[in-house]
C-alpha cells in the first residue's frame, strides 16, 4: 500500500514543504539582510523605477495612451517588467547562492529554483499591490477592472521572466558565461515589452516584431485586467504559455543531462 | 561505489595552469576509511570540494551516493546575515535531519553559548570554525570528507572533534581524508594512497604510504632549494 504513488507523494509533502519554507526563509534571511531596511528596499527600487519613468514622461511631454492616470499606468507596465526581471535573476543567483547546499542527495536544483521563484511571485505580488495603494493614497487613483484577468496578466508576465531564468541557469551549466550575459538579454525588454506604450499604438511593423515577446503579452493582458477603459487588440495568451512551457522543459532536460550523459542509478554526481 | 573515475581537474590561477588531478582514479565504498597523503599547495582542499559535490572535474566523473558531507568545518554555506541557530536549521531542514536535535547537538558542541542566537557575521573566525565542525558532526552522513586536519581552534576543542568523529567512524561511517600528516592518517584511516603527480597511488599500508610522502616531501625540499639557488645567483 505504501508504494502506491500518492501515498508516497502524500509521505513525500510535508518532507518537501519543510524544505521549500527553509530555502524561503534562507532567502529572506540573507538577500533581504534579514532586517526592516531590507525589506523596504525591495519596495523601493520599483518605486524608483516608476519615479523615473514618471519624470521622463513628464520631461517628453507624453501623454499616456489610456484613459486613466499616469500612476497606474507607468505601475501596469513598470512593475511587472521590474518583478519580471527580479524573478529572472533571483533563480540565476541561487544557483550559485546554493552551491553547497545542492550538494545534499535531499536538494535538487528544480527545489531551489521553485522555492525562490515562490518568493519572487509573491513578493512581486506584495510589490504591485504596494504600489497601487501608495498611488491610491497619494493621488486618489486606484483601477482594477478585473482583478481575475489583472492577476493572470502580471502572473504570466513574471512567469516568463522565472522560466527564461531557470533555462538560463540550467544552460549555464553547460556554458557558465550564460549566467553573466543574461542581462544583455533583458536590457532591450524596457523598450520592447509595452512598459510606457501601449500595444494599440504601436506601428504594424513594430507590433509584429514585439507580438513575439511574452512580456509584452503579459503587461497587455494585465492592463486589460486593470483599466475599465482599454481593451488591447494584441493581447494573446497563448505567447507567454508557450515561452514558459518551451523554457521550463528545455530548462529540465538539460538539467538532467547536463553532466556525461543521463545519470546512473543512485550516483547523485550528475546534480553536482 | 563511490570516488574518482578517469577524473581530471586543472584551472587556470595567474595565467598558470594548475594541474589537480590527471586522469585519475580511486573508488570506494562509501563505509571504507580512505587517507590521502598529499604536500601542502597540491589541491587537497579542491579534491575535497570535488568528492563534497561543490565542483565538476574538467574531465572524467566524480561518483556521489548516499550521503556525503561537506568537507568537516566546512563554514561557507553559514550565512553571516542569519543567526548561528537559524542557518544550522536550515541547514538541517534541507538535509532531512532532525532539527531540533541537530540545533541542540550544534549548540552544545560548538560552545557558542549566548552566542549561538547571535548573528554569524559577529563570530569570530575560531567561533565560526566550531560551529561548522559542530554543523558536520550532526549532519548524519554515511561518508566524512575531511581537509588537511580533524577539528579546530584550541587543543581541547581539536580533541573533542577527534573524538565525535572516531565515534561516528566506529558506528559504521566511511571517511575521505587528505592530509599532510601521516600521524592523523595512520590514526583515522584504514586505507591508504599518495597523491602522486595528479594520481592516487594506493599502498599497501600506511607505512609504505609514509614513505612515499616522505620522498615526496624530500625531492620537494630539493627541488624548493635548486630554484632558491638560481633566483638568489
Amino acid at each position: 500500500m505504501n508504494d502506491w504513488p500518492p501515498v508516497r507523494v502524500l509521505e513525500a509533502a510535508p518532507r518537501w514543504l519543510r524544505k521549500v519554507k527553509a530555502i524561503i526563509l534562507r532567502e529572506i534571511g540573507s538577500r533581504y539582510t534579514g532586517d526592516a531596511l531590507g525589506y523596504l528596499w525591495a519596495y523601493l527600487v520599483p518605486l524608483a523605477w516608476v519615479l523615473a519613468v514618471y519624470v521622463i514622461f513628464l520631461l517628453l511631454g507624453r501623454r499616456i495612451p489610456i484613459d486613466t492616470d499616469i500612476g497606474s499606468f507607468i505601475c501596469s507596465g513598470v512593475v511587472p517588467y521590474v518583478c519580471s526581471r527580479y524573478a529572472v535573476n533571483a533563480i540565476l543567483r541561487s544557483r550559485t547562492a546554493y552551491r553547497h547546499i545542492l550538494s545534499f542527495p535531499t536538494v535538487s536544483p528544480n527545489l531551489v529554483g521553485g522555492a525562490v521563484f515562490a518568493l519572487e511571485m509573491v513578493n512581486s505580488l506584495l510589490i504591485f499591490g504596494f504600489l497601487l495603494l501608495l498611488n491610491y493614497s497619494v493621488f486618489g487613483f486606484f483601477e482594477m477592472h478585473d482583478p481575475v484577468l489583472a492577476l493572470w496578466g502580471y502572473f504570466l508576465a513574471v512567469t516568463s521572466g522565472g522560466a527564461f531564468g531557470y533555462l538560463m541557469a540550467s544552460l549555464s551549466t553547460i556554458v557558465p558565461a550564460l549566467s553573466r550575459a543574461t542581462p544583455i538579454f533583458l536590457r532591450p525588454l524596457f523598450y520592447i515589452s509595452g512598459v510606457f506604450y501601449t500595444a494599440n499604438e504601436l506601428p504594424p511593423t513594430l507590433r509584429d516584431l514585439f507580438v513575439w515577446n511574452p512580456l509584452f503579452h503579459g503587461i497587455e493582458i494585465l492592463r486589460n485586467g486593470l483599466f475599465i477603459g482599454y481593451e488591447s487588440l494584441f493581447a494573446m495568451a497563448w505567447v507567454p504559455i508557450t515561452f514558459i512551457l518551451v523554457c521550463v522543459a528545455t530548462g529540465y532536460i538539460v538539467q538532467r543531462r547536463r553532466l556525461s550523459g543521463a545519470p546512473v542509478e543512485g550516483d547523485a554526481s550528475w546534480a553536482i | 561505489m563511490i570516488g574518482f573515475e578517469q577524473c581530471t581537474k586543472h584551472y587556470v590561477l595567474d595565467d598558470e595552469e594548475r594541474v589537480i588531478l590527471r586522469e585519475a582514479t580511486l573508488l570506494f565504498e562509501p563505509w571504507d576509511r580512505i587517507c590521502i597523503l598529499a604536500p601542502p599547495g597540491v589541491g587537497k582542499t579542491t579534491i575535497a570540494h570535488l568528492l563534497a559535490g561543490f565542483t565538476r572535474p574538467t574531465e572524467g566523473n566524480v561518483h556521489r551516493s548516499g550521503r556525503i558531507s561537506w568537507p568537516l568545518g566546512f563554514t561557507g554555506a553559514l550565512h553571516p546575515s542569519m543567526t548561528g541557530e537559524r542557518n544550522v536549521e536550515i541547514i538541517a531542514d534541507l538535509a532531512e535531519a532532525p532539527r531540533n536535535r541537530v540545533s541542540a547537538y550544534v549548540a552544545e558542541f560548538s560552545e557558542l553559548g549566548e552566542d549561538y542566537h547571535r548573528k554569524v557575521e559577529t563570530y569570530s573566525s575560531s567561533m565560526r570554525a566550531r560551529l561548522g565542525f559542530a554543523l558536520s558532526m550532526a549532519i548524519p552522513a554515511d561518508t566524512y570528507v575531511a581537509d588537511g586536519n580533524i577539528g579546530t581552534g584550541a587543543p581541547s576543542f581539536r580533541t573533542r572533534c577527534e573524538v565525535a568523529l572516531e565515534q561516528k567512524l566506529n558506528e559504521g561511517a566511511g571517511l575521505f581524508f587528505l592530509t599532510h600528516s601521516p600521524r592523523l592518517a595512520e590514526r583515522f584511516g584504514r586505507r591508504f594512497a599518495v597523491l602522486q603527480g595528479g594520481k592516487f597511488v594506493l599502498t599497501a599500508d600506511a607505512e609504505e604510504a609514509k614513505g612515499i610522502f616522505e620522498t615526496q616531501l624530500v625531492e620537494q625540499d630539493s627541488l624548493q632549494q635548486l630554484v632558491e639557488g638560481f633566483s638568489s645567483e
